[in-house]
């Protein structure tokens, strides 16, 4: 099933990379990635004064023969994080050559793959339809043996989502497991700050990688036929349309207010502490992940 | 304003049709996005410029109204009538005559005509053909109904003031019989006036006289003749100078000899007077005068072409006659008293071949195989035929009177007192032409008993009387009769150039060779004022020169012969009162209005309407495109 998405070596060279957070999580079980517990790595945290109960084991007989007081050693525990994979399903993303969908559902392998060969847990939702369904939500999964699952899980996704942001405003106020969210959406629908907001309310680390085809890029040189003239556009996830005369002009217009978009969706996640990475389909995945996504921060 | 096609006017219903295809929805094509989310977005940002919007696409049905409106009144070719100029066609009578290069108005009278002109040419429509006559010396036809106003205005622009008078008559009879062909002709004279025309001229068509000028102050030489002073010792000049203005005037005229200042003398004029000077001492072999007005610089002289004049220093060579007798004291008296005569006599017997001289006079009987000697001859009463004439008999007691009357020869001479006791009988030759004849009874009557005429390329006067058998020489007609006849006899190379001509006439100058060599081959050639050499070849011994525009002295020169001057002068009253008057006829000319009123010149405006919509057509295609352009000059500005 893998090979359909990545080859082999593709694959190994994800297997270097890994998630990073920004500060440490708590999660579910014992992992490879440092928790605000105390535990039981190797690696020491703190002391305190011994309590009826307490594993005698753990106390520092060196600390009781100068003080002549019991103390346990603490020590850093070290869990596994939940990754959620947010994967827009609208129909806007069915569109552009390379398609979004398809890039989005590739990148999000890539990145639920990172994390599983990492031992954190990956959680899949598909924006859109707000149901814990089956089709639609995969439950966290861990390790790198739960992958052919995941990979079943995204292949099967269908661009027919709807109201994609009201989605995502319903999982940040329930999700559980706070951790890094990744977002990969083309975000063409009002509504998305509410969600982004409340994630990072929550405690989450989201990252929004904004994902457009060539022709939303520039639409100017990348159409097909050209865009030139009197059209009507028609919105193909929504119906609405657009009426417009397509010169020098309004093309000049519209990538200004692209440029104008993308630099507000910047700022706003940047002052929630959140990744905003615009990426087009044109790019290859592999440039974006060893590239892009590391410049940023979200992978190492 | 009217209009020539109206029908364009259909197409007025073109202008509904733009407003209604604005107010109609664009045909848009459809086409399938991902999502309008950010179309929505920019046209909100474009709709917040919506009043621009709206009035870009208002300026722009506004332009293609107007656009079209302009095309339209130019396809209906507007016109309005303007007084200027009436008639389907114009005939322009341009005076170029020497009063036309006065300088009152600025450049001058005739550039003045000529911007005139150009504005008329330029305000005519197109379909009006155009004659342009020039009334110079000789009136010429420069363009002959022609529609190529190119054409037209390079040759007005060619037109020069000609130093001579206008012809305004025979433009006038040419631009009647042009006007003859064409209906509706209006025929507009530029002209500063000083042309006379006939009396009774009818002009076909409508004329219009545009006087040109401003101002008549003018001084002029109106003559300069050279005489030999009574002692023969030196030349006098005679000069006359006018002033053509109303008030008094101070001149300084510099007269000149051979090039060389002689004499300056400062005059007054009063308001149009005329003053006679005498410029005495003049050498005597001096070839020609140079006299000159200069102006002061208190009032205007506005012609400078008449403050010259020029006059050539002839010196008249003696005329060589022989008298052939064997004794004659009345002819001989009678001869030698002509001032030009260098006579001298042979004696019949003295030897057999006579002396070639101008004029031989023979007064006795020669031999039957005398050679007669080049020249001109003179028979009195020859006793022998000639190969000129045959002596047939005797004439009794003839009875002398003019063969007709108002003979220039017999000028003065009165035969009523004269007797002859005999004559010879000569029948009258075929060349000859009798002066005086018997008017005797009978048999005699009719018969000559003196007679002139040209045969074998000399001059014959054949008298068939004897002096000793009749008493004129003791008349006073016998010394007006031998001057007549010898001035007449004189070989034509005393007075084969006139001293003095005027601007465009015709100098005949035949050449001073002998009568019996005509000189057929020579060359003439004329030097003029300018420099310019002429050649010309000569016909039967003279050459008729006419290019003799220009005022100064010419300079007529022939292989093997001395150089002759004749002098070119305006000396013309009428072209020097440039004081601007109507053309001054006898009685009014009569002219036949177009349709018995006056109508009015079609001015069309169509290229003004033209001109419009092309500018429109240009404003509004920057309009549509403003967009582009700036889009494209923002990329390349940061390009760079």
């Amino acid at each position: 099933m893998e090979n359909t998405i990545f080859d082999e070596k593709f694959l190994q060279n994800l297997e270097r990379l890994a998630i990073l957070t920004r500060r440490t999580l708590a999660g579910q079980t014992q992992g490879e990635r440092r928790s605000p517990k105390r535990g039981q790595s190797v690696e020491f945290a703190d002391y305190r004064p011994y309590a009826s109960g307490d594993d005698f084991r753990r106390i520092d007989w060196n600390a009781y023969a100068r003080l002549e007081r019991f103390f346990i050693k603490l020590f850093i525990e070290e869990e596994d994080i939940t990754v959620h994979l947010l994967l827009d399903s609208s129909r806007s993303m069915d569109w552009g050559e390379p398609n979004k969908l398809d890039y989005a559902i590739r990148l999000a392998a890539a990145l639920g793959y990172i994390s599983m060969v990492g031992l954190d847990r990956v959680t899949v939702t598909v924006l859109g339809h707000n149901s814990r369904r089956a089709e639609y939500y995969l439950p966290p999964l861990r390790g790198k043996q739960q992958v052919f699952q995941l990979f079943t899980f995204l292949q099967s996704i269908q661009p027919d989502g709807k109201n994609p942001a009201e989605h995502l405003l319903a999982y940040a106020i329930k999700a559980a497991s706070p951790g890094p969210v990744i977002l990969i959406s083309d975000l063409m629908n009002e509504g998305w700050k509410n969600g982004i907001s409340q994630l990072a309310m929550r405690g989450f680390e989201p990252t929004i990688i904004h994902l457009l085809s060539p022709d939303e890029f520039d639409p100017a040189h990348f159409t097909e036929p050209p865009l030139a003239g009197d059209f009507r556009l028609m919105d193909q996830e929504t119906d609405q349309e657009v009426e417009i005369t397509a010169d020098f002009e309004t093309l000049d217009a519209y990538h200004q207010q692209l440029t104008e978009w993308q630099g507000t969706l910047q700022k706003f996640c940047g002052q929630r502490g959140a990744h905003y990475l615009p990426a087009v389909t044109s790019t290859p995945l592999e440039t974006l992940l060893f590239s892009g996504l590391r410049r940023q921060g979200i992978l190492r | 304003m009217n209009f020539l096609t109206p029908a364009a006017f259909g197409l007025g219903i073109l202008l509904p049709l733009i407003v209604v295809l604005y107010l109609l929805k664009l045909r848009r094509v459809e086409r399938r996005v991902s999502s309008t989310y950010l179309w929505r977005r920019m046209v909100r940002d474009l709709e917040a410029n919506a009043p621009w919007q709206r009035l870009r696409r208002n300026l722009l049905l506004f332009i293609q109204l107007l656009f079209l409106s302009a095309l339209i009144l130019a396809l209906a070719r507007p016109y309005i009538w303007s007084e200027d100029f009436s008639g389907l066609s114009a005939i322009l009578i341009v005076d170029t005559s020497a009063s036309m290069a006065a300088t009152d108005v600025a450049p001058n009278r005739l550039e003045n005509a000529k911007q005139q002109i150009y504005q008329l040419v330029n305000s005519l429509a197109q379909d009006v053909p155009i004659t342009l006559i020039s009334a110079g010396i000789q009136a010429r036809v420069q363009v002959a109904s022609s529609l190529d106003r190119r054409h037209i205005s390079q040759t007005i622009q060619n037109l020069q003031v000609e130093m001579g008078p206008s012809d305004i008559e025979t433009a006038l009879q040419l631009a009647s019989a042009i006007a003859a062909r064409q209906p509706q002709t209006v025929i507009d004279i530029y002209t500063d006036g000083g042309a006379s025309l006939p009396s009774n001229l009818t002009v076909n068509g409508q004329l219009q006289i545009i006087s040109i000028g401003s101002n008549g102050d003018n001084q002029a030489i109106t003559r300069l003749l050279l005489e030999p002073s009574p002692g023969g010792e030196d030349t006098t000049a005679f000069i006359q100078v006018v002033n053509y203005s109303d008030v008094e005037v101070l001149r300084r005229l510099k007269v000149t000899v051979d090039g060389a200042p002689f004499h300056v003398i400062d005059i007054s004029l009063a308001g149009r007077e005329e003053l006679s000077l005498l410029v005495e001492a003049i050498p005597i072999n001096s070839e020609f005068v140079e006299a000159q007005l200069f102006p002061s610089t208190t009032t205007e002289d506005y012609l400078s072409i008449d403050d010259l004049a020029f006059s050539v220093n002839r010196q008249q060579e003696p005329l060589q006659v022989n008298l052939v007798s064997s004794g004659n004291r009345f002819l001989e008296t009678a001869l030698s008293l002509l001032p030009w005569v260098q006579l001298t006599r042979t004696d019949p017997g003295s030897s057999g071949t006579l002396l070639e001289s101008d004029i031989t006079v023979i007064d006795t009987a020669l031999p039957l195989t005398t050679t007669f000697p080049a020249g001109n001859l003179f028979f009195i009463s020859p006793v022998n035929s000639t190969e000129f004439f045959s002596v047939t008999g005797v004439l009794e007691h003839p009875i002398p009177v003019p063969a007709t009357d108002n003979l220039d020869l017999l000028e003065f001479i009165s035969l009523a007192d004269v007797n002859i006791l005999d004559g010879i009988e000569i029948p009258l030759p075929d060349y000859a032409e009798p002066i005086i004849i018997s008017a005797g009874e009978g048999t005699q009557k009719g018969h000559p008993l003196l007679f002139v005429g040209e045969s074998g390329g000399r001059r014959l006067v054949v008298q068939s009387f004897s002096l000793q058998h009749s008493d004129l020489p003791l008349q006073v007609a016998f010394p007006l009769l031998i001057a007549n006849l010898i001035q007449w006899l004189a070989p034509e190379h005393l007075y084969s150039i006139p001293s003095q001509s005027v601007p465009g006439s015709a100098v005949a100058i035949i050449l001073p060779l002998s009568i019996t060599n005509p000189g057929a081959g020579q060359v003439v050639t004329v030097t003029r004022p300018d420099g310019q050499k002429i050649e010309q070849q000569a016909r039967e011994g003279r050459v008729i020169y006419s290019d003799t525009s220009q005022i100064g002295v010419y300079t007529v020169e022939t292989n093997g012969s001395p150089a002759q001057k004749f002098a070119v002068n305006l000396f013309s009253g009428q072209e020097s009162e440039i004081k601007p008057s109507s053309l001054v006829t006898a009685a009014p000319v009569e002219s036949q209005g177009i349709n018995g009123s006056a109508q009015n010149n079609r001015q069309e405006w169509w290229r003004i309407f033209a001109f419009l919509a092309l500018a429109l057509l240009v404003l509004e295609w920057f309009v549509f495109h403003r967009s582009s352009l700036v889009y494209i000059a923002s990329r390349i500005s940061k390009s760079r």
